[in-house]
């Protein structure tokens, strides 16, 4: 997903959730910048590092493929953008490192999503609007793993977009290329270099399938290395809507409405006066959908969705007192990515996989754990 | 077309898409195999021009060893350029699958007689080289096989599909 979906359609969720405007924007910020918050957007701003919710391609370029590089690129792109959907998934095949790989594949409605729902808990709005995130990429990047994997997200050729007009569906190949611009009319889409190496940076998360699982308008099938020859098909404006729907729901359940949040629940009694407008926006072809979202959110609270820009966290960040810092909403944002990261870190390691690194429980000291002090420091501040 | 008819895979489907990813990988081991017949058959005349192996100077046996290497190349060239077309759904012909029978029978032929006169070889070379040779002469035969099987399965299957024509095949 982009940032039409993660700020202005979380936006438009976040409303029909009852919260308030201000609120809206607060959420809508944070689901965004998951996708903003690099290790160099946060040296600039002398933040810590290890709240890190994703990399530029010049990061991923400079990581060492060792074991530690690799734990480090999982850490990031499997808590935020690629959460596993069954860590002890029962896989018939291959050996311990396949099963890892197998087990790291997302999916929505896992545990995982449950927790990181339940994570936000209580918390700012800033941690809402990053589970959000999550949420939501759960989605749209469902059969892909945040780990480099040859096994896992290597795609061939056998890659169809399947088409729908007037109830008649049709199926044309998708050709992939590596120079710039789309190409929605002729079927021609960048992804990245085909690579054999199993822990290549060309093989992470949906890389193989170029921007496909981003757009919300797109249908397609394939052929994935996991799958015993048996084609994948993917409908994002479905996804999507299940997205936006269950959206909604986990924020009603962030703001006290029910008792509990559970997977497979979408509140698409909310979405209904507004399914038609929705799936219109969701099914129109294009690649950025951001003017669309935007006017139908002002449509729904009447107030101004205004741009996204990073400088709004950085600027507030940056001139405030270092006592102040925690409070701002960057401040607040590094705690929640702090927390989530930490969680779905240990979730991988207790389940026996060591892609994310080891993750030990805290005893008391500050020894070992220097990533996450920030994290440890705020908890006992609260408490 | 309706949608359960793109989305949905018969049992069928799934293993004709088994077997053409087959042939796709065969037939690109056999195009690197063409191209390593002539790296090899250029290696053996350079380096062992002056050798003398068992009386006979490998110098007289230029032209018999270069033709060799030569229609070897050459067919897997062909074999293995139209094996991988037809994976990856481009085109299909039936004379490669011929052309792949003479080449697994070639193999079979050649490694029989390189094991007939592996002492011969054990002498030159040595432990080393002779495993080195037989690890690639049963990786070429296995490829071979693979191809002219999965070929076969493919052609049988889209029979028993009643995937007559091109278009109903899904070439591109």
């Amino acid at each position: 997903m982009q940032l039409d979906f993660h700020y202005y359609a979380t936006y438009c969720a976040a409303y029909l959730a009852g919260f308030r405007h201000e609120e809206c924007l607060e959420i809508c910020y944070s689901a965004q910048f998951p996708d903003n918050c690099t290790r160099t957007f946060l040296a600039g701003v002398k933040a810590p590092a290890s709240a890190a919710t994703t990399q530029t391609n010049m990061e991923l370029a400079d990581v060492d493929p060792t074991p530690v590089g690799l734990q480090d690129i999982t850490r990031i792109w499997a808590s935020f953008h690629f959460l596993p959907f069954d860590l002890y998934a029962d896989v018939k095949k291959g050996g311990k490192r396949y099963k890892n790989k197998y087990r790291m594949i997302c999916k929505p409605n896992g545990e995982l999503v449950k927790d990181t729902v339940n994570l936000a808990v209580g918390k700012s709005l800033q941690a809402v609007g990053l589970s959000m995130h999550v949420l939501a990429d759960t989605w749209a990047h469902r059969y892909f793993a945040g780990t480099p994997s040859v096994v896992i997200n290597s795609t061939n050729h056998c890659f169809y977009e399947v088409l729908e007009k007037d109830g008649e569906w049709t199926q044309r190949p998708i050709e992939f290329k590596h120079t710039p611009g789309e190409d929605i009319e002729n079927a021609k889409y960048i992804n990245t270099v085909d690579s054999n190496d199993e822990n290549s940076i060309m093989n992470l998360g949906h890389g193989r399938a170029g921007h496909l699982p981003d757009y919300s308008f797109m249908r397609y099938k394939y052929l994935p290395a996991w799958n015993d020859y048996q084609y994948i098909y993917k409908d994002n404006p479905e996804d999507y809507y299940h997205a936006f729907c269950q959206m909604i729901y986990a924020m009603k359940y962030l703001r006290g409405e029910s008792e509990s949040f559970e997977t497979e629940v979408y509140d698409t009694q909310t979405a209904a006066p507004h399914e038609e407008e929705i799936k219109g926006i969701l099914n129109k072809r294009q690649t950025d959908a951001c003017a669309d979202w935007k006017a139908f959110g002002e449509k729904l609270s009447g107030c101004e969705i205004p741009d996204f820009t990073v400088e709004t966290f950085r600027k507030e960040y940056a001139e405030s007192p270092e006592d102040e810092k925690d409070d701002t909403g960057l401040g607040k944002f590094i705690i929640a990515a702090l927390a989530q990261k930490s969680m779905v870190t240990n979730r991988i390691y207790k389940s026996g996989n060591l892609l994310a690194g080891y993750s030990v429980e805290y005893d008391g000291k500050k020894s070992g754990i220097k990533d996450f002090f920030k994290l440890l420091s705020s908890g006992k501040e609260r408490e | 077309m309706t949608k359960e008819g793109i989305i949905t895979q018969s049992r069928d489907d799934v293993r004709l898409e088994k077997y053409r990813f087959a042939m796709l990988c065969s037939g690109n081991a056999m195009i690197l195999f063409a191209l390593w017949a002539i790296v090899r058959t250029i290696i053996q005349l350079y380096y062992q021009a002056d050798t003398v192996i068992e009386g006979v100077p490998v110098a007289t046996l230029i032209v018999p060893v270069m033709a060799s290497g030569a229609v070897d190349a050459v067919l897997k060239f062909i074999v293995g350029f139209s094996a991988r077309a037809e994976g990856l759904g481009k085109r299909k012909n039936n004379i490669y699958i011929v052309l792949g029978i003479i080449l697994v029978a070639m193999s079979i032929i050649s490694l029989i007689i390189w094991i007939s006169v592996i002492s011969v070889f054990y002498k030159y070379d040595g432990l080393f080289g002779i495993i080195v040779s037989m690890a690639v002469e049963i990786t070429v035969l296995y490829a071979e096989l693979t191809l002219v099987i999965s070929a076969i399965k493919v052609r049988k299957i889209e029979k028993e599909m009643g995937l007559e024509k091109p278009e109903e095949r899904g070439e591109r």
